[in-house]
């Protein structure tokens, strides 16, 4: 806003800072009051990681940290080749377990969708309906999805109903939270201009309340699918033969830390994946968000 | 909200809720973002039930009405202000109300687009020949638009006085709004009106 400003006043400024040197005089660079947070981060990021990894490599290979605490890096990768080949404890491939966790979080995620958001724009645009779900959505919540796993256990079994339902739970209250906060933040004027132009109560929720909830039901996803994954392994501990879960816990019992730390960047990789992923679906199915 | 006491009647019959007979033009624009300008327009027809080519033509006649028509893809958060409000104006004309309630519409923005949207509004107006109810703090836009100029007090509102007014014909049939509002008579009923509203604190202006 500065610079322009004075381009205004010294227009010759604009055109030809370097051939003048009076006016870069004339077009004064204010410090210190740029917005908090502002600029790109990328650079430092990039450098951030690679630097992490270099203390690894350094602590392991000069022998600051014991093998079983932190294997190198190099044991990472021969670990993600051993895994792959199926050459760990209980023999599976590392597809067959990246295939169950997958299967297990995105179904379970995808049911929490389809129920979840329903839900929770009935939650927001009915008084019945907030009042049948708010006291079990809110008394749940906060729980650990440790603390109910024995009850599921006790109800679902030991089966895949357990595990999926578990995640269900753990993925169902951020959407839900999430569908009810958007039909909140749906501007009335848009609800008062859709009657005006005589649509009915039904017609509002439909093409005015939904669409305007988009944002706010895109972040849910986003909490949720996290929270899908944070639950993984709790579902995986009971009576799994295999899942991503399921491989880090039976590495630990045998105190194979280069499968775990594997299976934790594996893990990692894919829900941060999933969650570019989600954010690139979001800027093309709600390219307005933060503009209304 | 309801009422104290009294009723609304539109044509001897009584208003009692929201309905498209009565298109009513907001102070902000209140467009749906997720839809582009022409789906704006339409928005009220497809809620009434028109089909998509016939809902189409009328939308675009209207855009076409306040000089839209090239920005009809276009997203409406990309589009200026004054255009905004001018894709508010086609979105509820498209619905052919019979009465234009428009609330302070012209008030969030800067004063040559505002005063551009006068002339726009003026000609809408003269050529829908549909009454429009507009509410302003400005005098000047007030005076300059109405037939019909009530001056209100506020809490309780109260009509404080009438002013049956022609500037607005006189701008439609010279088309100069410089000169409409610097002519003598102009400046002199503004400033008996101004004189009234300072004697009476924080007057609203209906025209």
């Amino acid at each position: 806003m500065s610079a322009s400003g004075h381009a205004e006043v010294v227009p010759n400024a604009a055109v030809v800072p370097a051939e003048a040197p009076a006016s870069s005089a004339a077009v004064r660079h204010v410090s210190g009051y740029s917005v908090p947070g502002e600029g790109s981060s990328t650079t430092i990021a990039i450098v951030t990681v690679v630097a992490l990894l270099t203390l690894w490599w350094v602590a392991t290979h000069n022998g600051w940290i014991r093998d079983l605490f932190l294997p190198t890096p190099e044991r990472i990768i021969t670990s993600f080749v051993d895994a792959w080949k199926g050459d760990i404890q209980g023999g599976r491939p590392l597809a067959e377990h990246f295939g169950w966790s997958l299967f297990r979080v995105f179904f379970a995620f995808a049911l929490a969708c389809v129920t979840a958001i329903p839900v929770g724009i009935a939650m927001g645009v009915s008084r019945i309906a907030r009042g049948i779900f708010d006291p079990p959505v809110e008394f749940y919540r906060p729980l650990p999805p440790l603390a109910y796993l024995p009850l599921i256990v006790i109800w679902f079994g030991i089966e895949e109903t357990a595990k999926v339902v578990l995640i269900y739970l753990a993925c169902f209250a951020p959407l839900a939270m999430a569908a009810r906060a958007g039909v909140k933040s749906v501007m009335i004027e848009q609800i008062n201009a859709a009657y005006s132009l005589g649509a009915s109560k039904w017609q509002v929720i439909r093409h005015v309340v939904i669409p305007a909830s988009m944002p706010e039901i895109f972040t849910g996803m986003r909490i949720a699918i996290g929270f899908g994954w944070t639950t993984l392994v709790a579902a995986e501990m009971v009576a799994a033969t295999a899942g991503l879960g399921q491989m880090v816990l039976n590495a630990s019992n045998f105190l194979r830390t280069d499968v775990v730390i594997m299976g934790i960047f594996v893990i990692g990789i894919v829900a941060y994946a999933f969650d570019l992923l989600m954010r690139r679906i979001e800027r093309a199915v709600v390219p307005w968000k933060g503009r209304g | 909200m309801s009422f104290s006491s009294g009723e609304i009647l539109l044509d001897g019959k009584q208003v009692n809720g929201p309905g498209a007979e009565r298109g009513v033009v907001f102070q902000k624009h209140a467009l749906m973002p997720w839809l582009n300008v022409l789906e704006n327009v339409e928005f009220g027809l497809k809620m009434r039930g028109l089909g998509k080519v016939e809902r189409r033509a009328i939308a675009l006649q209207k855009l076409a009405a306040v000089g839209l028509e090239k920005f009809a893809a276009s997203p409406v958060y990309q589009i200026s202000g004054g255009m905004q409000q001018r894709v508010g104006l086609a979105r509820t004309l498209a619905s052919d109300p019979e009465v234009m309630l428009m609330d302070e519409p012209l008030g969030a923005l800067d004063s040559l687009t505002r005063e551009q949207q006068q002339e726009l509004i003026l000609q809408l107006w003269w050529k829908t020949q549909k009454m429009f109810f507009f509410i302003t703090h400005s005098v000047e836009e007030a005076l300059f638009l109405a037939t019909e100029l009530v001056v209100m007090t506020p809490s309780p509102g109260r009509i404080a006085h009438r002013y049956p007014l022609d500037f607005g014909r006189r701008f439609i049939e010279c088309g100069d709004a410089r000169a409409v509002k610097s002519d003598p008579q102009f400046i002199r009923i503004r400033e008996e009106v101004l004189r009234l509203i300072h004697a009476t604190p924080e007057v609203r202006e209906a025209a």
